[in-house]
């Protein structure tokens, strides 16, 4: 089983090398040049939205700059979709397949700290907290480089086969808890793989802690699904002198925890794909010597099958309960699905490798890991085929374990990346386009 | 409130004790004069020890004893038990007094002239034999207390039962016996004894010092083991299995909170250890099943139900919780040594007679077991301990019961040997 597959992937892989050996010159030469002649404006974009982050879901000023653009380029724009998204679309000269390209629009809760000229000064409130704002996590150059994709895309209108939809996505880093759902979910669920209906969907993210220009991908689940746990202990309070007239969630609390080390360690086939059950928070009494009544976990679960996930959250549910009912309390169980992993298309991931090879260069593009971040770009991937990729972009003369990961106030890319970017979004769209059978 | 109610009973009872002094006296100066033949006996005892129900030389010694002071035997009780009966043809209680016989499988390492140089087979294995836990010291006191009494029948009334039970230290395996079969076949009948005294001799309290406690003194002793069942695998997959090892290691954790977190450890001490545990038999497998077992001691009966209960509880939750099953065996041993509180509070005074004020006082509870408990499960009984611990002996050092280098100081046993007199005629005497 696992033998023919391999062979299967690399014959397509090599047909469509082979096959499309005559059109890459030509394409490589114009696709380079435009990029290349656009890099300052993708530049200057990038610093734009850099320097006016917005919120999960408040991406005003965002959107309507990423509707100008749009708009400026005589692009059907439609907008808002899912509160603050953009969906445009290019309709090529050819008959086609509808391709989707997607970049999503938020910033984070953070204050900027790496003194860059254009660093953000943004504050606002978050949660009832004053804060500032960043792009910390490069959302800012996903729409960079997706609008001078759309540039680069519009002025070869006529040669294109098909349709392009660029999507606008708000909310990747998850709305506020009275908007959900948002994000890629609400995309979905308003439409925006429909009408028309998008073949296929690519999607990149920037990555600070992979060399600058570097791509790196992986068929099958590349990025986790993440879902919420709370798990509510209820035991019995007393004085904290006689524990033996309390029921004592905390220590339940804690056998607990030991108990769900185990439902990775020993119950989960960790060869298929790796799992992960992380108890983040620990609430329970207020006072020394008060038994409490009640202890609070909340947890995040990453997984990247959906079986397993399911498996995962069943298991939770168990040895929560019981481990409780073992020393008299009982456990509320409370899992929130929230976003599925990311799955790539393998077919699809393996068909669109040469277009990344012509972008970045043979050398560097790379296979990676399955990481247990999580993306949103998932949804759209559980309705069409999707791939999603990463780009490096960690400078050439910072040290890696100096390099600041990306939700941090540090957080730093180097823009000479993007234009790998570009280009490698313009050569899977078109590639597909071309590869693409009815 | 109730041990309110206590002291006044005690009071009252000492105030209406209706012994007469001289014969206290007398008593106590025979005790004085009885003391080289108890260490005599002690001594013939010491050097030729006899396993749990394999008392038979014993018994025909203490037969023998009592036989020549012109008591009424019965021998051959619960195995090896002697049982002297001694009526005074005057009414009055049914009083019990109780020494154990049995020796244990150590072999003797102390220097004593009189060491025992037995061996025998225990468990299909040779070893020495031993009284390494001073039931030699209780037989010969009791000898003692039989001839005293019975010298002064004349003054007595009621009826005294000396009891020598076998096997306190446990049957063999697949064999009944100790206080559980005395009592069984009938001891505390016929006639029916209203209640029994006993005494430990103890090597870590100075002599000439009796010890006690009201209400649990020795711990029940019950035996649990549990069973995981798991799923097999190999060893690099777990997922494939139920783990019973892992799932085992849990619940020993669990274990610790029914003592810490649920036992209210105020009204008595409790235990929970697990002393054996087994589980596969090679690196790279997981086992289908893993098998631990322990030893539980309560001091107080419904504390001990409810131990039991949460034992239960706590196995078959946390096994269901990682989708195995836990099989929960809990086999009941001696029950707790409960001294009757009002029968100890009515006591004390004999002790201090026995011993001197200074020299009685009350003790932790203690988590050792004792088969005295049987007695004590049908009728009220009062067990205490007696210094055997010698003056020169630093207390840290005095090398505890069930050890080769046990030793006791026979300068103790007269104390011993007043103590039973003085409780027996006390009793005896006390007004209803």
């Amino acid at each position: 089983m696992v033998m023919k597959k391999i062979a299967l992937v690399s014959f397509c892989l090599l047909s469509v090398t082979l096959l499309s050996t005559a059109q890459e010159k030509t394409k490589t030469t114009w696709v380079d040049a435009e990029a290349k002649t656009l890099e300052p404006k993708l530049i200057e974009l990038r610093r734009y939205f850099h320097e006016s982050p917005e919120l999960s879901n408040q991406e005003f000023k965002t959107s309507a700059k990423v509707v100008d653009f749009l708009k400026s380029l005589g692009l059907e724009v439609q907008y808002p979709v899912a509160k603050t998204g953009v969906v445009a679309l290019l309709k090529g000269g050819k008959p086609g397949p509808v391709v989707a390209l997607r970049a999503d629009m938020d910033g984070l809760p953070i204050t900027e700290r790496n003194g860059l000229p254009f660093a953000s000064k943004v504050v606002a409130d978050f949660a009832g907290q004053q804060t500032g704002v960043m792009h910390a996590c490069g959302h800012d150059a996903h729409m960079a480089m997706l609008l001078i994709v759309a540039e680069i895309l519009t002025k070869h209108k006529a040669e294109l086969k098909g349709t392009v939809k660029f999507i606008f996505q708000p909310a990747e880093e998850g709305a506020p808890a009275n908007e959900w759902p948002a994000g890629a979910e609400r995309m979905v669920k308003d439409g925006v793989l429909k009408n028309p209906n998008v073949d296929a969907i690519f999607g990149l993210h920037i990555q600070s802690l992979l060399p600058s220009g570097q791509i790196a991908y992986r068929a099958g689940g590349l990025m986790a699904s993440v879902d919420g746990v709370d798990i509510k202990v209820k035991g019995k309070g007393a004085h904290g002198a006689t524990p033996w007239d309390s029921v004592d969630p905390i220590v339940v609390a804690a056998q607990i925890i030991q108990g769900l080390q185990t439902v990775v360690s020993r119950q989960t086939e960790l060869t298929k794909a790796g799992a992960v059950i992380t108890i983040g928070s620990m609430h329970a009494g207020v006072r020394r010597n008060i038994i409490p009544e009640t202890a609070t976990l909340e947890g995040t679960i990453r997984a990247f099958d959906d079986a397993m996930q399911k498996k995962i959250h069943e298991k939770i549910k168990v040895t929560a309960e019981k481990i409780a009912e073992s020393a008299g309390a009982t456990a509320e169980v409370n899992i929130m699905v929230m976003y599925p992993a990311t799955v790539n298309h393998p077919e699809l991931t393996n068909k669109m490798v040469p277009s990344l090879i012509r972008a970045a260069g043979k050398e560097n593009v790379v296979v990676t890991q399955p990481v247990t971040m999580a993306e949103d770009f998932s949804f759209y991937q559980r309705e069409v085929p999707g791939f999603f990729f990463f780009l490096g972009a960690y400078p050439a003369n910072m040290n890696l374990t100096a390099q600041p990961t990306h939700h941090t106030a540090d957080f730093m890319i180097d823009e000479a990346a993007m234009i790998t970017g570009v280009k490698a979004l313009v050569n899977v769209t078109l590639d597909y386009a071309e590869g693409w059978k009815k | 409130m109730k041990y309110f109610l206590l002291i006044i009973s005690l009071i009252t009872t000492s105030v209406v004790a209706q012994v007469n002094p001289k014969l206290q006296t007398k008593l106590n100066q025979q005790a004085k004069e009885i003391e080289t033949r108890v260490i005599e006996w002690r001594r013939h005892l010491h050097q030729n020890p006899e396993l749990s129900n394999r008392e038979t030389q014993t018994a025909a010694y203490i037969a023998e004893h009592l036989r020549k002071i012109g008591l009424k035997i019965q021998t051959g009780v619960a195995h090896t038990g002697v049982v002297g009966l001694l009526e005074t043809g005057k009414p009055g209680p049914v009083i019990a007094l109780r020494a154990d016989m049995d020796a244990l499988p150590v072999t003797e390492r102390n220097s004593l002239p009189f060491a025992s140089k037995v061996k025998a087979t225990y468990n299909g294995q040779e070893t020495g034999v031993m009284h390494a836990c001073g039931h030699d010291s209780h037989v010969a006191i009791l000898m003692g207390v039989a001839e005293i009494l019975v010298k002064n029948k004349a003054e007595l009334k009621g009826t005294i039962k000396f009891i020598f039970q076998p096997a306190e230290e446990g049957a063999p395996a697949d064999e009944e016996g100790g206080a559980e079969l005395m009592v069984k076949q009938g001891v505390l009948q016929n006639p029916k004894v209203e209640a029994i005294f006993g005494l430990h001799v103890s090597s870590g309290t100075p002599i000439g010092e009796l010890t006690y406690k009201p209400g649990g003194l020795l711990a029940a002793a019950d035996n649990y083991s549990i069973k995981v069942l798991g799923r097999q695998a190999h060893g690099s997959t777990p997922w494939m299995s139920v783990d019973p090892i892992v799932v085992s290691a849990q619940i020993i954790n669990g274990l610790q909170t029914i003592i810490s977190r649920q036992t209210e450890l105020t009204r008595e001490a409790a235990v929970i250890s697990v002393g054996r545990i087994q589980s596969g038999i090679r690196e790279n497998i997981i086992p289908e099943e893993a098998f631990f077992a322990g030893t539980i001691r309560t001091l107080d009966t419904e504390m001990q139900d409810i131990i039991h209960e949460k034992i239960k509880l706590t196995a078959t939750k946390i096994a269901e919780s990682a989708g195995a099953k836990a099989e929960v065996t809990i086999r009941r041993g001696t029950p707790v040594t409960y001294n009757d509180p009002a029968l100890t509070h009515k006591m004390v005074p004999s002790l201090q007679k026995a011993a001197g004020a200074d020299k009685v006082y009350e003790i932790n509870a203690i988590t050792g077991a004792e088969d005295f408990a049987f007695y004590q499960k049908e009728i009220p009984g009062f067990f205490f301990f007696l210094g055997g611990m010698s003056p020169d002996m630093d207390p840290a050092k005095a090398p505890s019961h069930h050890t080769p280098d046990f030793i006791i100081d026979e300068a103790g046993f007269v104390t011993g040997v007043k103590a039973m007199l003085n409780l027996t005629v006390d009793y005896m005497f006390a007004k209803k």
